[in-house]
């Protein structure tokens, strides 16, 4: 009997395919169960419309041309703004972490940006900049601090003894930084990475319908909002949802591709 | 080697002061004293990794065998020997046979391909002493390499560490705070005690450190030399 049951329990902790896809579908399956009797207790759609409903809507989306133009524009924002801040974070946490006066200068320009309420950066954005161009620079003001301060944590956590050795060793500059540095962050790259270009989608939509984008997820959402339509905006929610597991998911492919070491 | 007149402080506490040492060429000396005494100071100042003043004479590199690995998780053992040492030699390329010869001597010839993750911690420091004897340097530092190890991979890590010196003769300076490790491995012990740093004690052994037993003479001497120094100085 207890045989038995430590089989059951070796098979259900070891198994890559129960790990992988069963343990998240009950997951799912949770949120979709809270979903269904959120909807059912409310009872009314306008309010909080069933799973079924926004699937339908979602469903409908889809054969839609103008949906596919407002997730390619947004996509293509989101892309841009968070690019941008990687090349970015990459030059300022490389020049941090190995500059010391360059790090106490840009130190507080760190802890303004993430102090600033993203409501603000918004607003301001919103006022100065064009619709289109106004979520860019947002996305990329808050994306941008979170990645440098990982990005330069990352570096500072390379392994010091082989830092030193290299240093003693005498090792050529170019090898310290593609042999050792770079493989070193990939790990942690990537896991910012990763939290961040959800974060990045996320931000972009909410300064999309602040700013009222033409032809964007956001005002499409704003737009069913206006019109009540709440099957609807839980239809665009579910693409948004549907969006950042894509892009999360193009992250954790390229980890796999680059870092193949324990 | 020589080092003349160093000096170093940390904050307000000087670490040395106008101290003088010299290291025989070709032999060993092992380096001891209580923990942040500055023996650690000392190795960074030889591998260049502080600021000090004071000059130190040497002739050719340094190799450094750190009390951890330092391997490059992503790199397999010859590639991790290759990444530190290849540059030194000619054409960028470490010779064939001095490659071989260094990992049959450390038993990993056969274990060359595998990644940091797959070896143990003993095998570990096995390429870390490899590392160290397969740069062309003249010197070689050591801090605390053996520190951490269980007895009989201490003793199995000596072996490779006397067989490599025998192999490929350097001066060696070794940081330690291990008496037997001291005394079994190195031709000189100094003491070093208070701050600024002097040397208390310094005591040579002539045997021939390959066959030296703790029942040798000057390996008892010098270990009861030593305890009677810890002992007046508690």
């Amino acid at each position: 009997m207890r045989a038995d049951g430590e089989k059951i329990k070796k098979f259900l902790s070891g198994n890559a395919w129960i790990a992988n896809i069963v343990y998240p579908l009950i997951g799912v399956g949770v949120i979709m169960l809270i979903w269904f009797v959120g909807a059912r207790v409310v009872g009314v759609e306008m309010v909080l419309p069933a799973p079924a409903r926004a699937f339908e809507e979602l469903l409908g989306l889809l054969g839609d041309k103008t949906f596919w133009s407002a997730v390619g524009n947004t996509l293509g924002r989101t892309l841009l703004s968070f690019v941008s801040s990687f090349a970015a974070a990459a030059v300022t946490a490389t020049l941090s972490a190995f500059v010391k006066p360059v790090s106490k200068i840009i130190a507080p320009i760190i802890t303004v940006l993430r102090s600033v309420p993203t409501m603000s950066i918004i607003l301001i954005a919103i006022i100065a900049l064009k619709a289109a161009r106004a979520p860019v620079l947002v996305t990329f003001l808050i994306v941008y601090p979170l990645l440098h301060a990982s990005f330069e944590r990352a570096l500072e956590n390379v392994d010091p003894y082989a830092v030193n050795m290299s240093r003693v060793f005498g090792v050529p500059l170019y090898k310290r930084i593609f042999v050792l540095y770079v493989p070193a962050v990939l790990p942690d790259v990537f896991a910012a990475s990763k939290s961040n270009v959800s974060l990045a989608l996320k931000v972009m939509i909410a300064s999309e319908v602040l700013a009222q984008t033409f032809g964007s997820m956001g005002v499409y959402m704003q737009i069913s909002r206006i019109y009540l339509d709440t099957a609807l905006l839980m239809g665009w929610t579910l693409a948004a949802i549907g969006l950042s597991f894509a892009l999360e998911g193009v992250v954790v492919l390229l980890k796999k591709v680059t870092v193949r070491w324990k | 080697m020589k080092i003349v007149g160093l000096n170093k402080s940390y904050g307000d506490i000087r670490i040395f002061e106008n101290f003088c040492i010299e290291f025989e060429e070709m032999k060993t000396t092992a380096v001891m004293g209580a923990s942040g005494v500055g023996k650690s100071t000392l190795l960074n100042v030889i591998a260049g990794l502080t600021d000090y003043s004071g000059s130190i004479e040497k002739e050719g590199e340094i190799s450094v065998i750190f009390s951890e690995p330092a391997l490059l998780k992503n790199l397999s053992v010859v590639k991790n020997l290759e990444y530190a040492v290849a540059h030194a030699y000619p054409g960028g390329k470490i010779p064939e046979d001095k490659l071989e010869e260094v990992l049959e001597a450390v038993e990993l010839a056969d274990r060359k391909d595998a990644l940091p993750y797959e070896l143990s911690t003993g095998m570990a420091q096995r390429v870390a002493l490899a590392r160290g004897f397969l740069y062309p340097s003249r010197y070689i530092v050591m801090d605390e390499a053996f520190r951490g190890l269980d007895t009989a991979l201490k003793v199995r890590l000596k072996r490779y560490f006397l067989k490599l010196s025998e192999m490929n003769p350097r001066t060696v300076v070794m940081i330690t705070h291990d008496l037997d490790e001291a005394l079994s491995l190195s031709d000189r012990v100094v003491v070093f005690d208070s701050h600024p740093v002097r040397i208390a004690l310094d005591i040579s052994l002539s045997s021939d450190k390959s066959a030296r037993l703790p029942t040798d003479v000057d390996y008892a001497t010098a270990a009861a030399e030593y305890m009677r120094f810890i002992e007046a100085s508690i």
